[in-house]
């Protein structure tokens, strides 16, 4: 529609033009999968607090390189790993005090981006900046924003306060693997692959069949299950003593971002021997962190709250756990690997046990979209057209 | 030439929003996405035809202007607001072309007035045309929940726009001072009652941002605490007039109107210069002058004193001569 109004009116306008939303909509019946853009608007975990130092590093992330290093009073500061002028890796360069001096031609970045130094000129322009990311350390986790800075909202920080706990005892370790996280967080949410591709460690058959309840909390999906008077698996009895005794289970399991998923588990012995302990509970921790699309950072922690001085234990848990994520890793990377490699049109079966998976990869799809600006916004057809109906545009005065 | 990538828009509403200013609402012609940007963020605007000859025009990207802060313009939307010029000048021109419908090419936003993260407190200060990144930079600073006031100058209260939308949205943090009742503002009481380690946001006319400059100096302030963003580079006390250019080696004359540039004027007519940062900061235009018959205007920050008092160097995105004629060895 054009206008038609005369020049003196306070308003002429036409209509935008506008991309068919359901286009992107069409894609794969809006479910995520590896090729759906990456949600940047997002905290992930950008690196363990202890890898930063006086030395930058660099790290790759949502698919730009970022430079990390510590301010002489500790500070963890993230930028952009290039050079705005000629795209040197910032990382070759050193730190003088808390600025980082590019190694091609010194130009000297301060935390926050801003250029304080260019040997080539009298005076640093007003464009001369690199980005910098905001970066919060919380407990042995530094947590970076690398979206729309205005959302960029520290409350918004998932709780991980168990990893810094003195109730809790915390092994780790991390993978960095050929994979999409989309992929990952379902296989965390799809406990029926357990028994299969985990036999003896993480699953056994009663809790593949056990009856399970999904429920939204906001964008989380999160998972009960209850097992009522099962043996443990292996890697819960060792360390609960607990070996083919008949206990009760309960667990959680939650997509809680895109870039973690926590599973909760509490294991009750019925009748415990005198004096023993009746409850045992594990925290596990999954971090994820897009280096790229098809490449991710992984870091897990294995959570208990008792015998935390057993480092017997502590031994038994870091290696079971590797062991069972070792093999996801190995199973997700045969997966991308095989589709990205497969010419022949596919779909996927889905069967009631998927689920959660489903409910999150469609949270991710509707995220992505949004986020590229495919929703319809009210802002733009609901507006009154004030240039036909002679109101003064100004809003009231409050 | 541009050394940065354009962009086409179409403009799709025009909307007076004081009795000077002009907004506009411009969009992707096939509705796509167009680039992110930070509060602060301008674009130059390039229009070129018989009417106006060349004209590059930098104008600070606005955000939603409803009042409402949950309100956000679609993605394939940006929004500017255009002050009315002297009539018959560029600006003036420019204003009749931009109608519903009109295409016109924008470079990607750059953005040379960045908000910190980690200000104590902002005191966003803007000047009649000025309130367009002090806008955006309200809306962030609010989506970012941190302390801040907007102290906003203009001739009287009906010329100031958004100073409505402004105050829906900032409420008590929002100051205006209209100098035809309040005269000139008491910008060292001003600073003064700031809190400890404030940092300063101006943008409006150099005078506002050098009276700023100046008090935060006297209060012993350092001065990487005002920031600051204008458009045109205007010398205090020098008339802008038109001038004729004579290109030696390319053997052209050309005309410069007030409102332009030689670097758009020299750019149109096809002479390839190399420039960068249109604002006197990065020295890649600066060219050789071999005679001009008035005083050179140096409106850049690249210059030397030495090289201005020698005169045979000049910045040609932002300096003039006060002259009719320059020769120049391009």
């Amino acid at each position: 529609m054009n206008s038609t109004c005369e020049a003196s009116a306070l308003e002429l306008r036409i209509d935008p033009p506008r991309l068919p939303l359901d286009e992107a909509q069409a894609e794969n019946g809006g479910l995520a999968d590896h090729r759906t853009p990456l949600i940047r608007n997002c905290w992930y975990v950008a690196a363990l607090g202890g890898e930063l130092s006086r030395t930058p590093f660099a790290r790759r992330l949502m698919g730009t390189e970022v430079v990390f290093y510590r301010t002489e009073a500790g500070e963890p500061v993230a930028l952009r790993n290039r050079c705005p002028h000629r795209s040197f890796p910032l990382s070759k360069g050193r730190l003088d005090g808390d600025t980082l001096v590019c190694g091609y031609h010194g130009m000297a970045f301060e935390p926050g981006g801003r250029c304080v130094n260019l040997p080539s000129l009298a005076n640093v322009p007003a464009g001369a900046r690199v980005r910098s990311y905001e970066l919060v350390e919380r407990g042995p986790l530094l947590w970076i924003w690398m979206g729309d800075p205005d959302q960029a909202d520290p409350d918004a920080i998932p709780d991980t306060q168990w990893l810094a706990s003195p109730q809790w005892r915390t092994v780790s370790g991390s993978f960095h693997f050929k994979s999409d996280y989309v992929s990952m967080h379902e296989n965390l949410l799809d406990q029926t692959h357990f028994p299969f591709l985990h036999p003896g460690a993480v699953g056994t058959p009663e809790y593949a069949r056990s009856k399970l309840s999904v429920r939204r909390e906001g964008e989380a999906v999160v998972i009960d299950r209850m097992l009522r008077q099962s043996p443990p698996p292996g890697i819960y009895a060792m360390p609960t003593g607990l070996t083919g005794k008949p206990v009760d289970r309960f667990s959680e399991a939650r997509f809680q971002s895109p870039a973690l998923h926590t599973a909760f588990a509490r294991i009750v012995d019925t009748c415990p021997a005198d004096g023993a302990r009746g409850e045992f509970r594990f925290n596990i921790t999954h971090c994820f962190t897009p280096e790229s699309q098809g490449a991710i950072h992984y870091w897990w922690f294995c959570s208990r709250d008792f015998d935390l001085g057993d480092v017997a234990k502590d031994e038994f848990l870091r290696q079971a756990s590797a062991k069972a994520y070792q093999e996801d890793v190995d199973a997700l990377e045969a997966i991308l690997e095989g589709i990205q490699n497969d010419a022949e049109p596919f779909s996927e079966l889905h069967f009631a046990p998927d689920k959660p998976g489903l409910l999150m990869r469609r949270a991710l799809f509707e995220r992505a979209r949004t986020e590229a600006g495919l929703r319809q916004s009210s802002v733009c057809n609901d507006r009154i057209d004030l240039c036909r109906n002679g109101i003064n545009p100004t809003p009231p005065s409050t | 030439m541009s050394l940065r990538p354009l962009i086409d828009l179409v403009v799709t509403r025009v909307r007076r929003v004081s009795s000077r200013v002009m907004e506009l609402e411009l969009h992707s012609p096939d509705g796509r996405s167009l680039p992110q940007w930070e509060a602060g963020a301008h674009i130059e605007i390039r229009v070129n035809d018989a009417l106006t000859g060349p004209l590059v025009r930098h104008y600070s990207l606005l955000g939603a202007t409803s009042g409402r802060l949950a309100d956000d313009d679609p993605r394939d939307c940006w929004r500017i607001a255009i002050q009315r010029g002297r009539p018959g000048g560029a600006a003036e021109q420019l204003q009749q072309r931009l109608r519903p419908g009109q295409r016109l090419q924008a470079s990607t936003p750059q953005n040379l007035f960045v908000l910190e993260r980690h200000d104590p407190f902002a005191l966003l200060v803007a000047g009649g045309i000025g309130v367009t990144p002090i806008h955006a930079m309200t809306r962030s600073l609010l989506k970012r929940r941190r302390a801040f006031a907007v102290f906003y100058v203009g001739r009287a209260i009906e010329d100031m726009a958004y100073h409505n939308e402004l105050a829906a949205l900032a409420g008590e943090r929002l100051h205006c001072h209209p100098t035809s009742q309040a005269g000139r503002p008491d910008l060292l009481a001003l600073l003064k009652r700031q809190p400890d380690g404030t940092r300063v946001y101006c943008c409006g006319p150099v005078s506002l941002i050098q009276s700023v400059e100046r008090a935060a100096a006297v209060l012993g302030w350092s001065p990487d605490r005002v920031r600051s963003e204008h458009f045109t580079a205007v010398s205090p006390g020098m008339s802008e007039k038109p001038f004729h250019p004579n290109l030696r080696r390319s053997q052209l004359t050309l005309r410069v109107a007030a409102g332009q540039s030689i670097l758009d004027v020299v750019g149109a007519a096809r002479v390839d210069v190399l420039a960068d940062c249109r604002r006197g900061e990065c020295g890649l235009c600066v060219q050789t002058v071999l005679h001009t018959d008035g005083a050179l205007d140096h409106r850049d920050s690249y210059l030397s004193v030495e090289e201005r008092a020698e005169g045979r160097s000049l910045c040609i995105c932002v300096s003039r001569t006060q002259g009719d004629h320059l020769e120049l060895d391009l």
